[in-house]
């Protein structure tokens, strides 16, 4: 069957059923008013017996209710396919929808628990609702390999930060935040949590921009800039 | 002598049939018929329980387009005419139909040699 004569079945074959018996019927309506017709001659010119017309050309044409619906099924077989295809189509699309739904429950869940760790870190209350970060790593999957860093105080973007996956630096780290505020004048990094925590740099900002810097930072340390 | 009563058409042969007479000028349902059993000088008789399922499924395939006119009475009456791939299905069905009987002439005639050989022996 070529591409037109397909068009043409599916076009017809997703038209309503009513509609498609009703064209069923009134084809077989025509076909038995010209059997009638024809039974119904003088009988010098019938070429089928004397019996009542209607009575006759009905026994002719046979199980008139079963070829109707062997007609309506011949032109719905094109329907059942695209149901079938559309089931199909549908039950991927779900499917395709749970999984991106699950990627972006897992992706802001770790988010959300990062954002609770630093705010008790800060002192602040738990967040229970999804926050957007100042800004994002380029690859979610890499940060969450590596874990976060975060850094308050006089910068222009404070936050949480997704770890690049061959280490992040002090300065890069402050780039990523949109830079100190003119009046900062130092940044401290700490390391660990209570008692364990320990400053690992406390780098003047002067210093930090004049000079290479050499500050790798670990996940979870904590920044302040002053 | 009575006249023969017609034959129903052989399987295989109604969508051949169909498109042939179609080939000749579009038609109904009833007219296709009729002009079937009189081509044939009544020898086949197409009916209905075949007629209207083969019309269906060559109009699906392409081979006949259907469409709608009003009869003298102003009913709405199906008229199919062919297509052109119905004109190039009808070609191979006629060469493979012509192939077929060819055939069956031969084995026809090979047996009627061989039952002539069989008397002249005995």
């Amino acid at each position: 069957m070529n591409l037109r004569a397909r068009i043409h079945a599916i076009a017809r074959a997703t038209r309503p059923r009513s509609e498609i018996e009703t064209d069923v019927n009134d084809e077989f309506a025509h076909h038995l008013e010209q059997l009638q017709t024809e039974v119904s001659r003088p009988s010098g010119q019938r070429t089928t017996g004397d019996e009542d017309g209607t009575v006759l050309a009905a026994a002719r044409f046979g199980d008139a209710d079963a070829l109707r619906r062997q007609c309506v099924n011949i032109q719905l077989e094109d329907r059942t396919m695209l149901m079938k295809l559309n089931a199909i189509l549908t039950a991927a699309l779900l499917l395709a929808a749970g999984a991106l739904g699950w990627i972006v429950i897992r992706n802001t869940t770790e988010q959300t628990r990062a954002m609770n760790t630093l705010a008790q870190r800060v002192g602040a209350s738990p967040i229970s609702r999804t926050v957007t970060l100042p800004r994002q790593p380029s690859s979610q999957s890499d940060a969450a390999k590596t874990g976060f860093v975060y850094i308050s105080g006089n910068v222009n973007r404070a936050g949480v930060y997704g770890m690049e996956k061959a280490g992040m630096t002090l300065d890069r780290l402050l780039v990523a935040a949109g830079g100190a505020k003119p009046d900062a004048k130092k940044v401290t990094v700490k390391r660990g949590e209570g008692a364990k925590q320990i400053t690992v740099a406390e780098t003047p900002l002067a210093e930090l921009a004049s000079t290479a810097c050499t500050t790798v930072l670990a996940p979870d340390d904590l920044v302040t800039v002053e | 002598m009575p006249p023969k009563p017609p034959r129903d058409i052989l399987p295989g042969t109604l969508d051949l049939l169909i498109l042939r007479t179609l080939a000749a000028a579009p038609d109904h349902g009833y007219g296709i018929a009729k002009s079937i059993q009189r081509t044939s000088a009544d020898a086949l008789k197409v009916e209905e329980g075949s007629l209207y399922p083969a019309l269906h499924r060559l109009e699906k395939r392409g081979l006949i387009e259907g469409s709608w006119q009003k009869s003298d009475t102003g009913r709405r009456v199906r008229t199919y005419t062919i297509t052109k791939d119905g004109r190039a299905a009808l070609k191979q069905e006629i060469d493979a139909w012509k192939s077929v009987t060819a055939a069956v002439a031969r084995v026809l005639a090979a047996s009627r040699a061989a039952i002539e050989r069989n008397r002249a022996s005995a």
